[in-house]
C-alpha cells in the first residue's frame, strides 16, 4: 500500500479511536496526517480533554509520527443582543 | 407588543471536570429570558454522574429549563438514569412529549425528540436493503412521527420545536457535506412545518450554521455551543400577549 493511503488511514483511525475511546468520545476532531505529523485540529471544552485526545493520537500513531496539537480551549462568554424570530402570522411572503 | 424570551444552547458536553456555565454564566439568564432550552448532548460520555453536574448547575434557577437529550447521552445506555438526574432538577425531559408554559395570557408550547439522522431530501437513505439500513431508516422516522404527534396534539399560542438533530441542512452548511445524513433528517422539517411551529431550534451540528429555515419557513436555529459562540443564546417570539409570570401546565405523551 502506497504512504498517501497509509496516512489516510491513519488519520481514519484515529478519528474512530477518539470517537470511542472512553477517555475521548470526541466526534469533531480534524485529523491530518502529514509530512510525519498528525494533526488534530477543532475546538474542546477543557484542557484534561484536550490532553486526552492527544494521547488517543500518540498511541495509535507510529512513534517517529509527531503529534500536533491544535486543539483549542474554548471558553464562552454570556450572550449579547437577543434576536427576534417573528410569528408566522407576521412573516412575509 | 408582547415577547417570550427563550435562551437556547445545545451540545454543553459536561464531562466529570468540565461544566455547562461555569464561572457564574448564568446570573444573568434570569434577567435576560423566560425559559431555557437545551438541545442535546448534556453530557460528554453518556453517564448519568455528568447529568448530575448539570443538574446541580440548574437546581437553582427559577426559570422553566426545558431539554432533549442528544446521541452523546445515549452512549452509555444509560439515557433514563440521565433524563431521572436531570428531573430531580425540575428539568423537563422532552422525548416525543410536549409541555406548555403559561406567560401571563400567552402559551407557549414546546414539543421535542433527539431526532436522527437520514439525511435530506434527495440525498437520504431508504427504509430499504439490510435490517441494519431499514433500522437506522426507521428510527429517524420513529422519532419524527413522535414529534410531529407531539406538536400536533399542542394548542398554544406560540409553538416551538426542539431536537438535537438537525430540521434543515442550511443549519450544516459549514459541516462536511459527506456527513450530512449523519446530522440530521428532512423528517423532522416535515413534522415541523405541518404543525405550525414559530421557531425549532437544534444542535448537533458544532460546525454548522446557525440560521436556517425549513422548506415551509419556519425559522431554525443551530444552538450548538460551538456554532453560537455563547453561553447561551436568547431569542425573541411575539403573538401580542402581556408578558409577566410564567407557570409549567403538563407534560403529555404522544
Amino acid at each position: 500500500m502506497n504512504t498517501s493511503a497509509e496516512t489516510l488511514y491513519l488519520a481514519g483511525h484515529i478519528s474512530d479511536a477518539l470517537a470511542r475511546d472512553e477517555r475521548t468520545h470526541m466526534l469533531d476532531v480534524h485529523v491530518r496526517v502529514s509530512g510525519g505529523s498528525v494533526f488534530l485540529t477543532g475546538l474542546t471544552t477543557c484542557e484534561s480533554r484536550r490532553a486526552a485526545a492527544e494521547a488517543v493520537a500518540r498511541e495509535l500513531a507510529p512513534p517517529h509520527m509527531l503529534i500536533v496539537n491544535d486543539l483549542y480551549v474554548e471558553t464562552y462568554s454570556p450572550p449579547g443582543e437577543a434576536e427576534p424570530i417573528p410569528h408566522p402570522q407576521q412573516r412575509t411572503r | 407588543m408582547a415577547e417570550i424570551r427563550v435562551a437556547a444552547v445545545g451540545d454543553v458536553h459536561v464531562g466529570r471536570d468540565t461544566r455547562a456555565f461555569p464561572d457564574g454564566r448564568l446570573d444573568q439568564l434570569h434577567d435576560q429570558a423566560d425559559v431555557l432550552l437545551l438541545a442535546g448532548d448534556l453530557t460528554q460520555h453518556g453517564y448519568a454522574h455528568e447529568a448530575g453536574v448539570l443538574a446541580g448547575e440548574l437546581l437553582g434557577l427559577r426559570l422553566p429549563v426545558v431539554a432533549v437529550l442528544g446521541n452523546h447521552d445515549y452512549h452509555q445506555g444509560d439515557e433514563s438514569r440521565i433524563r431521572a438526574e436531570l428531573e430531580r432538577a425540575k428539568v423537563i425531559v422532552l422525548e416525543g412529549q410536549s409541555t406548555v408554559l403559561h406567560v401571563s395570557g400567552m402559551e407557549i408550547g414546546i414539543a421535542g425528540a433527539k431526532g436522527f439522522g437520514g439525511g435530506f431530501s434527495g440525498a437520504c437513505g431508504s427504509d430499504f436493503g439490510e435490517d441494519e439500513m431499514k433500522a437506522f431508516m426507521r428510527h429517524s422516522r420513529a422519532r419524527a412521527d413522535a414529534l410531529y404527534a407531539a406538536l400536533e396534539g399542542v394548542r398554544c399560542d406560540v409553538k416551538i420545536a426542539l431536537t438535537h438533530y438537525a430540521p434543515t441542512k442550511h443549519t450544516l452548511l459549514g459541516e462536511r457535506l459527506e456527513i450530512y445524513p449523519f446530522l440530521g433528517s428532512y423528517y423532522l422539517a416535515e413534522a415541523i412545518d405541518r404543525t405550525g411551529c414559530t421557531a425549532a431550534f437544534h444542535g448537533h451540528a458544532h460546525a454548522g450554521t446557525e440560521r436556517g429555515i425549513t422548506p415551509g419557513g419556519v425559522p431554525v436555529r443551530n444552538v450548538a455551543r460551538p456554532v453560537i459562540k455563547h453561553a447561551y443564546k436568547v431569542y425573541t417570539l411575539s403573538n401580542g400577549a402581556a408578558l409577566s409570570d410564567v407557570a409549567i401546565a403538563s407534560v403529555r405523551s404522544a
